[in-house]
């Protein structure tokens, strides 16, 4: 390593706030685990035996998919994107955070909120949005959290004196005024001001809006910022980020409508929205084929560097998932494959294959530099290949069950054929559940058996090797 | 200096026009403009006139519907395409969504879709099946409610009575203005009751989507095979048992629930054909749904011939409900005074040949049986007398003379039309029965 990169490796150490990364990092990792736990893995179990924990409202169906959604997008991701961002926006602008302090109450306010958001979904108080599900009071509150967010975020900008303004920042910036602006959008729209169909419109704006405005700028922040970071070279071309950034901010928010295909909304915006989703092929390729060519000749590295492995097999999911989307954004596809398991399957590869993958990249890739230990190599070996595993089953599981259900509708069976029919498929769904939730698991207890560890020399070569 | 003024020009640039520039043009372009372009149909647009507003208490009962993520299993709107028309009816249309704030359109099925939900079932099968629905349908993965009620599904609380309150409003108004624009008629069939029916002009269905009654119009009846009657054993068990009982007794699980109580088969010889037509229709008035029209249900006639032949096996003459009294024997004297008897206490509501279309019978709800085809032994009738039907405007007639009783009952018994193909599989008839013949036969005598 040369001597002036550890130099700038060092001043980022002194730029950042520590224990509020790992804070963040820690509460994320929580909300992963309950999610699952208290959510996922239930709702699973109930499709196979309905009357599990049946007669407590608070533990039904019903009330504990939101609470698993809801905690997906506002708990895990939310959470781990606000790590993500305190992490790499003082390297970027080489100033420190303008307010620590604020950061540290919205880290205790936010959370606060979600863990509120989940008594209230199951105290079954729903503002019945979907995904936007929290009752009105909590995504009010929440507001207070993207203010104090915007300000630490937009003061590091305005106090840089850094000249460039790399491609994650502008990935980063734009998320936090398309997050803001959705938020308000979803929570305040729907609900209250348009009437019926107009709702729905405005619902699919919402809902893709928050997968493509929110959770896919912040993961393409931390792969541009966290892939030449791990790799020690630059990314391939920067014409390309331009592109994959210019026409996500353009073509993303232009298909939310995809979600009510064929509903009584007018027909020329159904088109438009298949249209504009077709377009995502492009913004997806350039991204990805920028990824694989400053890849190219170092696929070696992914044997040894566990992080680097979290982070490329989000982006393997991040090809297949945003293969797969606007082909089932097409019209034609649509009667076979909507309202069936075949989405519920999209959803995960997304979410659970792409997003989380990559925060697992920026996870095991800050873990050591933050807490100056070594992650335990067999523990990441095993809960990478356990959620691998786990998650490419419950895909594939997910897509067989969805066309049959597509087939079986089609074919104009009786509705109970459709239920009992699948119910080899739901069990399955929970196994491979399991199988991801031990690999989560035995990430948490490599975070925490690393942060426990007698803290070595903090320029021991294991550490710092990979760092910018 | 000069390079943070750089750096911070391209910031605010990415934001205007990214961050803030893009979104609204999407909110204005693919949000506003639908919404206004919707807004500008429904303008002035008289079939809003039928959607009702609802009332508190149906409002409460939406609210526990989103409470409880109803929403996520069950749909709210029937696309025109794919399988949806068929098992859902009608196509919906933006105007039957007014006053919704938000919208329940749904992204997901897991359960059928429940846009015209309050067609298919009454309240009493909606207590039964919130609080559990595998009371109704042994297979269902839906969560049983039993929070909504005090103890038994005859007893919600509140919360049940506001949500199946709500429930009864879906596919209301779309069926008013389909009645109103003359799409949607309503027809009386004899021994079934006034059904909805979707006529024809110049050989096309007058609402689209409908196309299902067609396809049942054109199927022809199968043989009664053992292998008919092996699929109707299937069915009757996954559909029919928890109500009617696994031996046809009338008491499955659910039975004690529902008013009026499901029929007990076993003490009728049915012709397959009426079996048939109530599948096909359901039982207006009662907890009995059709089986080709609930959006839960979706057989296919030849899945109802099946069921149809297995009912039939399932008749018992001697397990009919015991009496206190001992039968009086069967005499030439005491059918004729039970003729006379029937034309005077029965026949305003049952038709002078028990066929069910009395002079009042268009009036009833549930309407009255058809006892020619129903084909109930003397001593079921007996018993019927004696109790009267609870939930139908069948009174007990135990005031009557016990004698003038039997008498009525041996008399029910010489009105059957016998059944022809009971016990002989191999030479059932080959016969199609057109439901739009029955139809339009029957409500051009009775209406
Ligand atoms: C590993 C264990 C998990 C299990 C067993 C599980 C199970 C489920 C189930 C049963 C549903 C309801 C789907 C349906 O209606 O059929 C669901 C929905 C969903 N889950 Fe999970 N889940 C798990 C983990 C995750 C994780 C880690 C994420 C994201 C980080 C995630 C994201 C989602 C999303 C986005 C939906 C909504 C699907 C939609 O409406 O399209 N899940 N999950
Ligand atoms: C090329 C890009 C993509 C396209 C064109 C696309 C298209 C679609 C379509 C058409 C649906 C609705 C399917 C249906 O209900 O029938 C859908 C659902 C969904 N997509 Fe994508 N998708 C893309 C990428 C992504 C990404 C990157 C994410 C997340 C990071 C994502 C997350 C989701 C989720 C969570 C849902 C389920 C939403 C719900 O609850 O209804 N998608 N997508």
């Amino acid at each position: 390593m040369k001597r002036s990169e550890t130099q700038e490796l060092v001043a980022g150490e002194s730029l950042i706030e520590p224990r509020l990364i790992k804070a963040h990092i820690a509460a994320a990792v929580f909300w992963l685990i309950y999610l699952i736990v208290g959510g996922g893995l239930l709702v699973a179990i109930k499709f196979t035996w309905p009357n599990f924990l049946g007669n407590i409202p608070e533990l039904t169906w019903g009330r504990l998919r939101f609470v698993h959604t809801q905690t997906v997008a506002y708990g895990w991701f939310v959470d781990i994107f606000l790590a993500a961002i305190y992490y790499m926006v003082p390297r970027l602008t080489r100033v420190k955070l303008a307010s620590p302090t604020l950061a540290w109450f919205n880290f205790y306010f936010y959370n606060t909120m979600v863990a509120m958001g989940v008594f209230q979904l199951m105290e079954g108080h729903n503002l019945g949005v979907v995904w936007m599900e929290y009752p009105s009071f909590i995504n009010i509150l929440m507001l207070i959290s993207y203010a104090a967010l915007a300000y630490n975020f937009f003061a590091s900008y305005l106090r840089s004196q850094e000249r460039n303004l790399y491609v994650s920042s502008w990935y980063m910036m734009s998320f936090v005024i398309w997050a803001t602006l959705n938020w308000i959008m979803g929570g305040l729209v729907p609900a209250y001001i348009a009437p019926g169909i107009a709702s729905a419109v405005v619902g699919g704006l919402f809902i893709h809006d928050l997968v493509g405005l929110v959770v896919t700028p912040l993961a393409t922040a931390m792969i541009y910022y966290f892939l030449p970071v791990m790799l020690r070279r630059p990314i391939y071309s920067h014409s390309l980020s331009l592109m994959g950034f210019w026409s996500l901010a353009f073509f993303y928010p232009l298909v939310g409508i995809h979600h009510y295909y064929y509903s009584p909304i007018p027909m020329w915006a159904q088109y438009i929205a298949q249209g504009t989703s077709f377009m995502l092929f492009f913004t997806v390729y350039t991204v990805l084929y920028n990824v694989y060519k400053t890849m190219k000749g170092r696929w070696g590295d992914l044997a040894d560097n566990i992080a680097l492995r979290w982070l490329i097999g989000g982006t393997v999911f991040y090809l297949m998932v945003c293969t797969q989307g606007p082909l089932q954004a097409l019209l034609v596809e649509q009667p076979l494959i909507h309202f069936t398991d075949w989405v519920i399957g999209h959803s995960h590869m997304a979410l659970l294959g792409f997003g989380t993958f990559v925060a697992m990249g920026f996870i095991h890739y800050a873990w050591p530099r933050l807490t100056g230990n070594e992650l335990n190599k067999s523990l990441s070996e095993w809960s990478f290949w356990l959620a691998f595993v786990g998650c490419a089953w419950m895909f594939i599981d997910l897509w067989i069950a969805g066309l049959l259900e597509g087939y079986y509708w089609g074919y104009g069976k009786p509705w109970m054929d459709s239920i009992v029919r699948l119910q080899p498929y739901w069990l399955s769904r929970t196994l491979s559940g399991v199988m991801v939730l031990t690999g989560f698991i035995l990430v948490a207890i490599n975070l925490i058996v690393t942060a426990r560890a007698k803290q070595p020399a903090t320029d021991s070569p294991a550490v710092l090797a990979g760092a910018r | 200096m000069d390079a943070h003024k750089l750096g911070i020009e391209r910031a605010v640039f990415i934001m205007l026009v990214a961050g803030i520039g893009f979104f609204l043009l999407a909110f204005i372009g693919l949000g506003l403009t639908p919404w206004f372009n919707i807004n500008h149909e429904l303008k002035g647009h008289k079939k809003t006139q039928h959607v009702p507003l609802l009332t508190p208490l149906q409002l409460k009962g939406r609210q526990i519907y989103i409470a409880n993520g109803c929403y996520y299993c069950h749909s709210q709107f029937v696309r025109p395409v794919a399988d949806d028309p068929l098992r859902f009816g009608a196509v919906s249309k933006a105007w039957e969504y007014k006053h919704q704030y938000p919208n329940l359109l749904s992204t997901r099925r897991k359960g059928p879709d429940l846009t015209r939900e309050s067609l298919d079932h009454p309240a009493d099968w909606e207590y039964v099946h919130l609080y559990d629905p595998r009371m109704i349908a042994p297979w269902s993965i839906m969560p049983a409610y039993h929070w909504m009620f005090d103890g038994s599904p005859g007893k919600p609380n509140k919360q049940g009575r506001a949500l199946v309150a709500y429930l009864g409003t879906l596919g209301q108004a779309r069926k008013r203005e389909m009645l109103a624009k003359g799409t949607l008629k309503k027809v009386f069939v004899q021994g079934i009751g006034t059904v909805l029916h979707y006529p024809y002009k110049g050989g096309r269905l007058m609402s689209p989507g409908y196309d299902h009654v067609v396809y049942f119009h054109k199927a022809p009846r199968i043989a009664d095979t053992r292998s008919a009657r092996e699929r109707g054993k299937h069915l009757y068990a996954m559909d029919c048992a928890s109500c009617h009982g696994a031996t046809g007794n009338g008491r499955g699980v659910a039975a004690q629930y529902l008013t009026p109580r499901p029929v007990r088969l076993n003490a009728f010889r049915f012709r397959a054909g009426f079996v048939y037509k109530v599948l096909y229709y359901g039982r207006p008035g009662s907890a009995m749904p059709s089986w080709v029209r609930a959006a839960d249900a979706f057989l296919t006639p030849r899945d109802l011939w099946s069921v149809a032949y297995y009912v039939q096996t399932l008749h018992r003459g001697a397990t009919a409900p015991p009496t206190a009294h001992a039968p009086i024997a069967k005499t030439a004297a005491l059918v004729k005074l039970g003729g006379a008897q029937f034309a005077t206490n029965c026949a305003t509501c049952h038709g002078p040949k028990g066929e069910g279309n009395g002079v009042l019978a268009t009036a009833l709800t549930p309407a009255p049986v058809d006892l020619a085809l129903m084909n109930p032994s003397a001593r079921w009738v007996y018993h019927t007398l004696n109790h009267g039907r609870t939930g139908t405007a069948m009174p007990s007639f135990s005031t009557l003379p016990r004698k003038v009783r039997w008498a009525i009952s041996y008399f029910v018994e010489t009105l059957a039309k016998k059944p022809k193909n009971i016990q002989s599989a191999a030479a059932a008839p080959r016969k199609t029965v057109r439901i739009a013949r029955l139809t339009a036969a029957q409500s051009s005598a009775h209406n």
